[in-house]
């Protein structure tokens, strides 16, 4: 199982989004995918895939809950919709922690975990424990800073970082169809040495079947080969390569 | 162990226990070699640990080891058994928690199956006894 981390430093960008896409896409092609909602205060898987109750099996793990060939796990799904997490951090990094390591997570060959804005709790715990990451990113100023700081982490937790993705990179018109850059045009993080491998539109009329039909999932799987980093990690390389030539037949 | 007014009341429900409950051992070896441990605060601030062992109430010494704690207040705590509370809510607020006992730190698989027993206790309790109070 390779653990894909859905960051960034900013919330609003579209973390979830992403993390839903991008693992509804690689079901798609076949590969057996499961979403960890990490955001545990805030988490919104459910809502996107469907708030359906988890099961517990005899030796006391969680089972997930399939939507779309995709399975998830999030504490959105123990606690009552709508309220609020009133947790004490180190339940907090522990919960996160659990919901990984005690989830009957079966053959799942990526793991997409989505993660909380900025350096919450469940950021420490688990960032560390991710084998890549991809940064979700929008043309904002105000995200591309605190996007650096999260890429500056990667970099000194030692986690490959797969690429940036950039959402509302454009404004869609719904009407005519033109599209317009409502931010800047230099967006990425190329100077970091941090790749695009997307760039999403805003368009109001998007639904979520069009975003992953969209999903560039052949350039997500070709920067899984050529991660950013420091220091290579030889295990999670060989793990990738067992997982693609098996997904080719 | 304080010999307050908390400990009083528990000493005359202990002794009705063995008088009106003689088979009680028996209906409960079922579960032997479970403990559940049971902390009563007063009002004062006066406490007793009672365990719950081959279906007795007893006074513990406090060496037993429980796998899990269960926090919440008394009110929660009743609200709940009386189904006037839901317990997914509970979880979500941190007004009932289970800890792992060796981690000192929340139990998500726990708090899941006990959410599911609360719901089947909750629907039970609202269908039998709800529309009669």
């Amino acid at each position: 199982m390779i653990r894909v981390g859905v960051v960034s430093g900013k919330g609003g960008v579209g973390k979830t989004t992403v993390s839903v896409s991008l693992a509804l896409a690689l079901s798609c092609r076949g590969f057996s995918v499961g979403v960890l909602d990490l955001d545990l205060t805030g988490s919104n898987v459910p809502d996107i895939l469907g708030k359906l109750e988890l099961g517990v099996s005899g030796d006391d793990r969680l089972i997930p809950t399939t939507s779309r060939g995709v399975k998830y796990v999030s504490l959105g799904q123990i606690v009552a919709e709508g309220m609020p997490v009133l947790w004490d951090p180190k339940d907090i990094r522990s919960a996160a922690r659990q919901l990984l390591e005690r989830t009957d997570w079966g053959d799942v060959d990526f793991l997409i975990c989505d993660f909380p804005p900025g350096f919450e709790s469940e950021t420490l715990e688990m960032l560390p424990l991710m084998d890549y990451v991809v940064v979700v990113t929008t043309p904002s100023a105000l995200s591309r800073s605190k996007v650096e700081r999260m890429v500056e982490a990667c970099r000194e937790y030692q986690i490959p970082i797969v690429g940036v993705i950039v959402n509302m990179a454009r404004f869609r018109c719904p009407r005519c169809g033109y599209e317009t850059r409502v931010f800047s045009e230099d967006h990425g993080l190329v100077e970091l040495g941090i790749p695009t491998i997307a760039e999403i539109p805003l368009d109001p009329r998007i639904a979520m079947e069009k975003v992953v039909n969209e999903f560039p999932v052949d350039a997500f799987l070709e920067a899984l080969e050529r991660p950013v980093l420091l220091r290579k990690r030889k295990s999670v390389r060989r793990r990738l390569v067992e997982i693609l030539l098996r997904a080719m037949g | 162990m304080p010999q307050g007014y908390i400990r009083r009341i528990i000493d005359k429900l202990l002794a009705l226990q063995d008088r009106f409950y003689p088979e009680v051992e028996e209906y409960y070896r079922a579960g032997e070699g479970r403990v559940a441990l049971l902390k009563v605060v007063g009002v004062d601030g006066d406490s007793v640990l009672l365990k719950c062992e081959k279906g007795r109430v007893r006074y513990a010494d406090g060496n037993e080891k429980p796998v899990h704690v269960f926090r919440t207040s008394v009110d929660v705590f009743l609200d709940l058994v009386s189904g006037d509370r839901d317990l997914r809510e509970c979880i979500a607020k941190g007004s009932f928690v289970i800890e792992d006992a060796s981690t000192g730190t929340v139990d998500v698989v726990e708090l899941e199956k006990w959410a599911k027993a609360f719901e089947r206790l909750r629907r039970i309790v609202t269908r039998y006894v709800g529309g009669r109070r």
